[in-house]
């Protein structure tokens, strides 16, 4: 079983270990280098951030030290990706494999009723055996403290393992696997927020150094391995409470495993409507029900990037000045003196391109419901054009509304923080102008729909990766000869604010250009065999 | 609408499909107000037919004409007289049935008078509306698709095996309803590999394998032209039987024997039978499978032996 489990999974397991193991020396490497100079920036950059709400969010100051600043910056970040992978994986070979029928396959054979379970919790636990080995070796191998940088790898596994645990019991419960993902992903979501809160809540010692933490952060898995302070006099029973949850949650979901049918969760599915309401009537009716949920995850998550983002703006400037590569980064691309505009000029272009990630997947839609249910619409007298028209339409405003709510509430919280609320309105321009930008790459989208329709997909990704990677603050990071990063239409978007920056050409031309793509792609859509 | 005397006709239709012609050179008519079986093995170009008829895909060539109209050029007024069930039912996951049902009969405009009917419909099959589709089994997600189809009043019915995840009283209910449509003047093209189905429902049926039309006519007619196959254990020696006329593929294991008699000839091979001191018999009439298979029939049934 656990061969099986391994097999399945032989490309996506060592992906995500390389991908999170790796980062630990690049990171590493990264921060050294920055802070070659001498010790006193160190201090002076865990006291700037501990000073800031905004950033404890994201971690625990324990200290003036390499190791300290690295726990800071990067253990929540490790521990969402580890509590993700781990998570995933148990539902993927327990629910899952039940919804599919392979459960039912493979426990007719001669294993037992747990085995499922028992093969995923076993992959689960090597998996983070093996990046709490390397992400140990990757930190001490970079001359930093030995124990320390042992805590810190065994609390990313412990962290791994404890959410892996938990997804056993959560896969029991939930209705679908789909539901056990949500589920599941939403713990780690709410572990993240409680150590964030307990950071966030805590009480800065007179050093500015250290943090002590509020009493939130004791109670999840991800506060536990902040509060085994490694490199900070590391707390070693601490992974005596992780292996206490990890054990009651293995035993508790065997026992609800035993009680369970396969393919059926303990908590029934709920009974919903037996009629259709008004609102779901039509073609908009549908498109918005379909989208919604897609629509309200993602403003959620770009808004709250965006109220993050303009939250710092206030202190943007020391955090610039004492990390001079980033503030000529983004003042080369505004070519204004004010660092505080050409910050939140570059951010309206790092939400552009998360917009731009939301309009791409939405408009992929098309594809995924011509080969889900479009024979049912068309047989029902439903027009082709109108019902990409339709679609296509959801994709325009939700990503208009979208920008608009993000630059308004990134105006707002930055106006707030530097005392001038004027801001909104250059902010507000920022934004809207990434819409025809987006536009061309949706409207790429809908022309490879129309004429290709089997390669939607791979070249839609493909866009998108151009996109985001070509944008002007990843390839100056990269730093690409600039034909290359001329493909890109962020490439030639106008950073605003400053105001003075807006262009009408690039605007105009850009919204001709997809109108004449999209165009093109339902002429096609409407004239081709539907798949 | 003008009445045709075809509700479906279709002359010398090609569909290809890169290097794989899928139809080549189909002919189909069903007249109005007839229910016409669509009878062929997979891959034979029973759903890309329909799928043709439907609008869903281009014809290469050949004359398409559904309800007087062109499926391609005039889709949608088309949909309007009539509903699509496939074998194969993949609708909104996070819907409930009734959902879809309100949403697909409201699509095409159908009057919502026709609320009664629904809920009959409901009952008769007995679907539980209020579920999340992706809660349903392959059975009833079926019978989503079959409540929106019956509950909608128009001319023409294209069901795709729409019974493949049926029980058997469902299945009934099923028959029962199509029965009921018939009596009503409609129109109906019913694909299936179900034999039973067939020769309960259908008026006539057309048969098509590789794209093209073996056989077409009344089922009686088809009938005649095949063979049934007879298995039977005797007292007396079988080995006589083997010789005598309309007589095929015989086939002797000590006193029973195996073997296919022409439908002509079957009174009086039963009658040498008989003679010969039946212990038992079990005769059936040719399989669906039998009926695709184009040495089965009786013109080049004489040329095999």
């Amino acid at each position: 079983m656990v061969r099986l489990v391994l097999r399945r999974d032989r490309v996506k397991l060592p992906i995500a270990i390389l991908s999170i193991a790796t980062f630990v020396p690049i990171l590493v490497a990264g921060v050294k280098e920055i802070f070659a100079t001498e010790k006193g920036n160190v201090e002076q950059l865990v006291v700037f951030l501990s000073a800031n709400p905004a950033t404890r969010l994201f971690g625990l100051p324990t200290g003036g030290e390499m190791g300290d600043l690295l726990m800071l910056r990067s253990f929540v970040m490790f521990s969402v990706a580890v509590g993700l992978v781990s998570t995933f994986l148990v539902v993927r070979h327990t629910r899952q494999n039940e919804e599919l029928g392979r459960a039912e396959l493979v426990g007719s054979a001669s294993v037992g009723r747990d085995a499922g379970l028992s093969a995923a919790l076993i992959v689960a636990f090597g998996v983070n055996a093996v990046i709490a080995a390397l992400s140990f070796l990757g930190l001490w191998l970079n001359d930093l403290p030995i124990a320390g940088s042992l805590a810190m790898g065994v609390s990313i596994g412990l962290t791994g393992l404890a959410f892996a645990a938990f997804a056993a019991v959560i896969v029991q419960i939930a209705k679908s696997s789909r539901g056990a993902n949500a589920l599941a992903a939403l713990a780690v979501g709410v572990a993240f927020l409680m150590s964030g809160l307990g950071s966030v809540l805590g009480k800065i010692s007179d050093s500015g150094l250290e943090v002590t933490p509020a009493v939130t952060t004791w109670l999840n898995p991800i506060g536990w391995g902040q509060l085994m302070y490694p490199y900070a006099g590391e707390i070693w029973w601490m992974a005596l409470v992780f292996i206490g949850f990890i054990a009651v949650c293995v035993l508790g979901a065997n026992k609800l495993a035993s009680k369970r049918d396969i393919g059926i969760g303990l908590l029934p599915e709920k009974s919903g409507r037996d009629r259709a309401p008004k609102s779901l009537l039509g073609l908009g009716g549908l498109a918005s029900r379909l989208y919604k949920g897609a629509f309200i995850g993602w403003a959620v998550g770009i808004v709250a990037l965006a109220a993050l983002y303009g939250a710092v703006a206030s202190s943007v400037q020391d955090l610039l000045e004492s990390a001079e590569g980033a503030a000529e980064i983004f003042v080369d691309a505004s070519g204004t003196d004010d660092i505080v505009l050409a910050y939140l000029g570059a951010i309206m272009s790092i939400l552009g391109v998360f917009t731009l990630a939301y309009s791409v997947q939405l408009v992929l839609r098309l594809r995924s419901e011509e080969k889900r249910a479009l024979e049912f619409l068309l047989t029902s007298s439903v027009d082709r054009k109108k019902w990409a028209i339709t679609t296509i339409s959801f994709v325009v405003v939700s990503t208009a509304l979208i920008l608009l709510i993000a630059a308004t509430v990134a105006g707002l919280v930055a106006g707030v923080a530097i005392n001038d609320l004027g801001i909104i309105w250059p902010l507000l321009v920022g934004g809207l102008i990434q819409i025809p930008a987006i536009l061309v790459i949706v409207g790429f989208v809908v022309l490879v729909f129309g004429v290709w329709p089997r390669l939607t997909n791979s070249l839609a990704w493909l866009a998108l990766s151009v996109g985001i990677i070509f944008s002007p603050f990843f390839s100056s990071i990269l730093n690409l000869p600039q034909w290359v990063i001329n493909v890109s239409p962020f490439a030639h978007v106008p950073i605003v604010p400053p105001l003075e920056n807006i262009e009408a050409l690039p605007i105009v031309v850009f919204s001709v250009i997809a109108t004449i793509l999209t165009a093109i792609g339902v002429i096609a859509f409407k004239r081709r065999d539907i798949d | 609408m003008t009445k045709n005397k075809y509700a479906i006709s279709i002359k010398d239709l090609v569909k290809t499909f890169g290097e794989t012609t899928a139809l080549d050179g189909l002919d189909l008519q069903a007249s109005t107000g007839e229910v016409h079986g669509l009878l062929g093995p997979n891959g034979a170009g029973k759903s890309t037919t329909i799928r043709v008829l439907l609008g869903l895909l281009r014809a290469d060539s050949g004359e398409v004409s559904v309800l007087s109209q062109d499926p391609w050029n005039d889709a949608v007024e088309l949909h309007k007289n009539l509903v699509y069930v496939p074998g194969e039912v993949n609708l909104w996951e996070n819907l409930t049935g009734g959902e879809i049902i309100d949403l697909l009969t409201d699509l095409r405009g159908t009057e919502s008078g026709n609320d009664k009917r629904r809920q009959e419909l409901l009952e008769k099959f007995k679907l539980d509306p209020t579920k999340k589709f992706s809660t349903y089994s392959k059975g009833n997600r079926q019978k989503v698709a079959l409540v929106a189809a019956l509950a909608s009043d128009v001319d023409l019915y294209i069901l795709d095996e729409p019974t493949s995840g049926l029980d058997p009283l469902l299945e009934i209910a099923f028959q029962d309803e199509i029965k009921k449509l018939k009596t009503q003047g409609k129109t109906i093209l019913l694909s299936s590999h179900i034999l039973a189905e067939v020769e309960a429902l259908c008026d006539t049926v057309t048969i098509i394998r590789d794209g093209k039309v073996v056989e077409s006519g009344s089922l009686d007619k088809l009938r005649h032209l095949t063979r049934t196959t007879v298995r039977v254990t005797t007292n007396k020696s079988l080995a006589g039987v083997k010789s005598l006329q309309g007589v095929h593929d015989f086939k002797l294991d000590g006193h029973t024997a195996g073997f296919e008699v022409q439908p002509d000839q079957l009174n009086s091979v039963i009658a040498e039978l008989t003679k010969l001191e039946i212990e038992s018999i079990i005769c059936h009439p040719p399989t669906i499978e039998e009926l695709f298979m184009g040495h089965y029939r009786g013109k080049t049934a004489n040329k095999n032996e």
